[in-house]
């Protein structure tokens, strides 16, 4: 008698934390060929109203000064969260950025945010574009208000966090809520792994180059290693970006910048941090006869890559195995209408 | 039974702390001017600083000390210069321990409430980390030359970490005032070339350093 009513509440402990976990993969869907995710859920553990606040200001102008710019104007959904319509970002009243607008996906596994690294935490990441005068040009003191005096933002404040009051902590772990569904893990590239399909014999190829040249930086399966890289670009003269440097001010980081993911990369163009190569042809061709050589060029890129035009195709080939239409067309990312 | 509520009442009574910003021992106020040495008239418009970790030391070393997680002080909002200390009225205390500023841990776990809200003021948005303390105004020379200063200090990444440990010896019981003297902090700052310092690294590590030695606890 003792014993079972000893147990009874250990299988109630082990019934709620398998609840716990189901729970946060239900919502946002963690893919097991993915690694253990950096964000820490237990700050902000998900909830479908939280979520669903979050997709209403990652929509909404209302983050920005003006009330005309909302995050999307920078990541669409229907380019993998980024836009391509410039090279650099295009903000607040016309305003033109320094930086190429990254694409947002699969945030939950990121340990940096920002093409130098100068955000270390997704909660806090979009702080800058609501402040950036180029980009939102507002500040989360100015967004609060607003929210405070919106009735539709009462009501899902209210429902999310059981206070009608918008606060700074509530409002981006919101908007990290809904960034941290954007998880792209159904490409073709997803199902050859989960053993659903084959590659063509072209697409083999490219993926057995890619592995040999490029998989080191891009490594699989986020198609990132989350390191500051010298990928061998000749600075821009007029955006004079020396990237992590500007954060670390240490001098081996000059002119380094983030590995982005190669996840989607055939929507996400213009390439590079400061969107210089309109097309992936164009980045097979830096990669083979277009690198820069400076004291902290990429350890990677130091001996010249040779391919010739038909393994340039392949490559590609395999990079568009990595597009994930279930992600870029999945009505849960979109505006929310209803 | 009236008069024993009452002796209760007293003893429970908590003992609070005080913060002041002083000049040569005058209370400061934003609206006010304060003369220094050479005759250069200084004003303060913002002073705004994180203290974190707080921990008063009682004279009995079995009791645990009273710990306060993180209180932003706040020289225009008369509410953060007088908080609970958790210790009792009577309680003897023999010195503080606080941090100046965030530690790396809360500046790398993502996003808070309260006095670390965002909407408070004193985190960077152009990356990450919050700013240990910000003293701005103005110093106008003898020659009627008129410069500003604006010092928001922070950063927790070696070699610019700034956070500062700070231990204070007390004596004595009853309110406790923790004093701020700017005039000591003026008089060590450089304000010749680093009158605007605004994101981590070196200088404002020793910007930091100076303003740590300039509290003192009655």
């Amino acid at each position: 008698m003792f014993h079972h009513s000893l147990k009874k509440p250990i299988i109630w402990v082990l019934i709620l934390i398998s609840f716990a976990f189901i729970k946060v993969d239900d919502i946002i869907n963690l893919p097991e060929h993915f690694p253990k995710p950096v964000y820490d859920f237990k700050n902000n553990p998900l909830t479908k109203e939280k979520i669903y606040l979050g997709r209403n200001l990652f929509y909404d102008p209302i983050l920005s000064h003006d009330n005309k710019v909302p995050c999307e104007n920078c990541h669409s959904p229907f380019t993998a969260f980024t836009h391509v319509d410039h090279a650099l970002s295009h903000g607040i009243y016309d305003s033109i950025g320094t930086r190429n607008s990254p694409a947002l996906m699969n945030l939950a596994w990121q340990k940096k945010f920002m093409w130098d690294g100068a955000i270390n935490n997704l909660d806090m990441q979009a702080l800058a574009p609501i402040s950036h005068p180029a980009e939102m040009g507002s500040s989360i003191q100015e967004v609060v208000t607003k929210l405070r005096a919106s009735k539709k933002y009462k009501d899902l404040f209210y429902k999310a966090f059981n206070d009608s009051i918008a606060t700074g902590e509530n409002t981006l772990k919101a908007l990290s809520q809904f960034l941290l569904t954007l998880v792209s893990s159904g490409s073709r590239y997803d199902k050859f792994i989960q053993g659903k399909l084959k590659f063509t014999e072209q697409e083999e190829n490219g993926y057995k180059l890619f592995k040999k040249h490029c998989a080191v930086c891009h490594t699989e399966p986020l198609f990132t290693n989350g390191s500051f890289e010298n990928n061998g670009l000749i600075p821009d003269p007029l955006l004079k970006d020396s990237g992590r440097i500007k954060i670390s001010a240490n001098p081996s980081d000059a002119y380094k910048f983030k590995v982005p993911t190669l996840r989607n990369i055939e929507y996400t163009f213009p390439y590079m941090h400061d969107g210089r190569f309109k097309s992936l042809g164009d980045v097979m061709n830096h990669y083979t006869k277009g690198i820069h050589h400076s004291k902290t060029l990429s350890a990677e890129l130091r001996n010249r890559i040779v391919l010739t035009s038909n393994e340039k195709v392949d490559i590609v080939s395999f990079l568009l195995t990595l597009s994930d239409k279930e992600f870029v067309f999945n009505p849960d990312h979109r505006f929310p209408s209803e | 039974m009236l008069f024993s509520f009452c002796v209760f009442g007293q003893e429970t009574t908590q003992k609070d702390l005080l913060f002041e910003a002083s000049w040569g021992g005058r209370k400061i106020h934003p609206d006010s001017t304060y003369t220094m040495d050479k005759g250069s008239v200084v004003q303060f418009e913002i002073l705004k600083l994180y203290l974190s970790d707080i921990r008063f030391l009682p004279d009995d070393s079995k009791r645990d000390v009273s710990v306060t997680k993180v209180r932003l002080i706040d020289l225009s909002d008369s509410l953060s210069l007088k908080f609970k200390t958790g210790l009792l009225k009577n309680d003897i205390v023999t010195g503080v321990r606080f941090l100046l500023g965030i530690d790396s841990l809360v500046n790398v776990s993502g996003v808070y409430g309260g006095d670390l809200d965002p909407t408070k003021g004193m985190y960077w948005t152009w990356q990450s980390g919050y700013i240990n303390f910000k003293i701005e105004g103005s110093i106008k020379d003898v020659n009627g030359r008129v410069r500003s200063f604006k010092w928001h200090i922070g950063g927790y990444q070696s070699p610019g970490n700034a956070l500062q440990e700070i231990e204070l010896k007390h004596n004595g019981i009853g309110t406790l005032k923790l004093v701020l003297d700017l005039e000591k902090f003026m008089k060590e700052a450089d304000l010749n070339t680093k009158t605007n310092i605004m994101s981590p690294g070196v200088e404002a590590v020793k910007l930091a350093e100076v303003l740590a030695l300039c509290f003192t606890i009655h």
